[in-house]
């Protein structure tokens, strides 16, 4: 649980080393970008045709940060993901990522821009392999990029190397840990400065989390990779994340560092049960 | 009867959970492209010496299995690949059919007429495409019936061109051998087209469309024009076919252009088939039309409610069609199976396939 424990996965330390040594400088201009927002949302409010569900939402992810998205089911958290994606539109207000106005740009736009959300659900192409799934994330890097994409394939291959052995199996047939693993390795592909990523232990076993939790502290500690991390298990995402917002009911109520709300009053009774 | 088969995978996905090792034989794919290119091209060449038998029956009745053959394959292009049932590809069919009619009658070379209809029914898809691509589902299947029942009872009331209701175009130039292979062109275009879908990127993110809407949208696949693309790509064909038929059959009933009952059979072609496979069409167009052929001429009354027994009982007992019959029982087998685990094996197959209804 705690992230400076060892990783207790098969290989870890070598997966690593291979993952990092072939990893491009992706913080290219850090100096100038460190502290600034790489995903900045400014009073959003977004919902589905009539209903309105999100209310005035303004929130950050900073370079290389770990950010939690905390809140009960129908607050909205889905809802944000997917207006930050791109695939509902944004009511009012104002989301920049990376530089850009990405408010009412479309998904696709989006995802070259380097912003990767990792649905709910996993919501893999279940009728295709594990390598076909992991080859559409990388959908929309250019034609001549074959290289490159067999390199990020290698890397994804190399930080969760379960995906490599059942690369040729459908991914419906795949265990719910697998397909997570499937599902996250795809939103790797795209090579994205951002990784959304939508109850990421929601239906898992306590290992087969810690094993994911694990392979994502590799790429957000070692390749700088930012991250928005919607989580219903209040505990492990605030003892990771550098910093966590809680969303009620359309509202963002609170914010703080992981630790500061872990002691959270309000936190604790209302979604820690002590 | 076509609930089974809009997302055939689905249930599959919510099953999985931890401790799931002792899973059946890991099911792969991947491998069996080649197989069902080469199995296809085969099928495909033996159809070309159909005319050597100098049957002007056989002959007659393999033009139309061609025909139907490159029907359903065009409607696998968007049925099949992104699940979309379009219910009104006669549409495109009566449009290819009707402007090599009319062009044929205003004096023009019928291949113009074919080709015009091809025009006119890519750019009909497109236009058409702009608004009911927006839709999903039943309401998409719903809005394609409607373009075309409305354009069937048009034509029916107008007659635009016909005498007496009815198109009568000249005796061909063409031999009947001429024809044959012209349909076998198409087929061949569409076999071949499909076997390039089968492997390429546009044809994953057709896939990807299929599988998951949404998630594909969120990949960064524009899935709206991947969608009017495939819908235009099955319409092309589908109106040169019309066309060739309008020509090969010297003229028509306006009406029986745009019945229904032929978006009907391509759908059904492609379901019973393998709905998104490379084989499914190709292979179910020449078994159930021989077979339809076959009760026509046998059982004279009775041959469509045969027809229609033997569809319910491989829809039943085949939800996934007969090309996910056959590789399921031509799945690769774990290496090192005893004698007695393969007739386990053998024993689970059947039963699977059996217990994937329900049964």
């Amino acid at each position: 649980m705690n992230p400076t424990e060892p990783r207790s996965g098969p290989g870890a330390l070598s997966e690593q080393r291979g993952f990092v040594s072939t990893q491009p400088a992706t913080v290219s201009n850090s100096s100038q970008e460190r502290q600034q927002a790489l995903l900045q949302v400014d009073h959003l409010e977004s919902g589905y045709d009539e209903t309105r569900v999100l209310w005035d939402v303004s929130l950050e992810v900073r370079r290389g940060e770990l950010v939690a998205l905390i809140g009960a089911n129908g607050a909205g958290k889905s809802t944000l993901l997917a207006t930050l994606s791109g695939l509902l539109p944004a009511w009012t207000g104002y989301i920049r990522f990376a530089g850009h106005d990405i408010t009412h740009r479309r998904a696709e736009e989006i995802v070259r821009l380097g912003l990767s959300h990792v649905p709910q659900g996993r919501r893999l192409f279940s009728a295709l392999t594990v390598e076909e799934n992991l080859l559409l994330g990388a959908y929309t890097r250019r034609a001549g990029s074959q290289q490159a994409i067999k390199q990020e394939l290698e890397e994804v291959y190399a930080l969760l190397p379960k995906l490599r052995e059942r690369r040729r199996q459908l991914a419906g047939s795949l265990s719910g840990g697998e397909q997570q693993m499937c599902a996250i390795g795809r939103g790797l592909m795209s090579h994205p400065e951002l990784l959304l990523i939508d109850e990421l232990s929601l239906g898992l076993a306590p290992q087969v989390v810690d094993d994911l939790l694990n392979a994502l502290d590799v790429i957000h500690r070692e390749k700088g990779l930012s991250l928005l991390l919607v989580e219903q298990d209040v505990q492990i995402a605030l003892e990771r994340a550098d910093r966590a917002y809680v969303l009620e009911n359309g509202h963002i109520v609170l914010e703080g560092t992981g630790h500061e709300l872990l002691q959270n009053e309000r936190v604790r009774t209302a979604y820690l049960g002590a | 009867m076509f609930g089974s088969w809009h997302k055939p995978s689905t249930s599959s996905t919510a099953t999985a959970e931890p401790g799931a090792e002792q899973r059946p034989a890991q099911p792969k794919s991947g491998t069996r492209w080649p197989w069902s290119l080469l199995t296809g091209l085969i099928i495909l060449a033996l159809a070309a010496l159909i005319p050597l038998s100098g049957d002007a029956a056989t002959l007659h009745t393999w033009t139309l299995i061609l025909m139907f053959a490159a029907l359903a394959q065009s409607w696998n292009f968007l049925g099949g690949f992104t699940g979309y049932a379009s219910f009104g590809n006669v549409f495109f069919f009566g449009v290819g059919a009707y402007s090599t009619g009319l062009l044929i009658l205003a004096g023009r070379p019928f291949w113009l007429g074919v080709l015009a209809g091809a025009v006119a029914a890519g750019l009909l898809a497109f236009l058409l495409g702009l608004p009911v691509l927006r839709l999903r589902g039943h309401y998409f299947a719903i809005a394609t019936l409607g373009i075309a029942e409305a354009t069937r009872e048009l034509v029916a009331i107008r007659n635009l061109g016909g005498s007496g209701g009815e198109v009568e175009l000249p005796l061909p130039a063409l031999s009947d051998t001429a024809f044959y292979f012209l349909f076998w062109l198409l087929a061949l275009a569409c076999f071949l087209l499909t076997a390039y879908l089968a492997r390429s990127k546009p044809g994953y993110a057709l896939i990807a469309i299929r599988e998951s809407e949404e998630t594909a949208e969120a990949m960064g696949i524009p899935t709206y024009w991947y969608k009017i693309g495939a819908f235009v790509l099955s319409a092309v064909p589908t109106a040169l076919a019309g066309g060739l038929y309008a020509y090969w059959s010297t003229g028509f009933d306006p009406p029986t252009v745009f019945d229904v009952g032929i978006s009907v059979e391509m759908v059904l072609l492609t379901v019973l088939g393998g709905a998104g496979t490379l084989l499914g069409p190709l292979v179910s167009a020449i078994l159930f039309e021989l077979l339809s052929f076959q009760f026509q001429i046998s059982g004279s009354t009775f041959h469509n409610s045969l027809l229609g027994l033997t569809i319910a009982i491989v829809t039943i007992f085949i939800p996934q069609g007969l090309v996910g019959l056959v590789q399921e029982f031509f799945r690769p087998l774990a290496p090192g199976m005893s004698r007695r685990q393969l007739l386990v094996e053998g024993v689970r197959r059947v039963r699977r396939v059996i217990a994937a209804n329900g049964v």
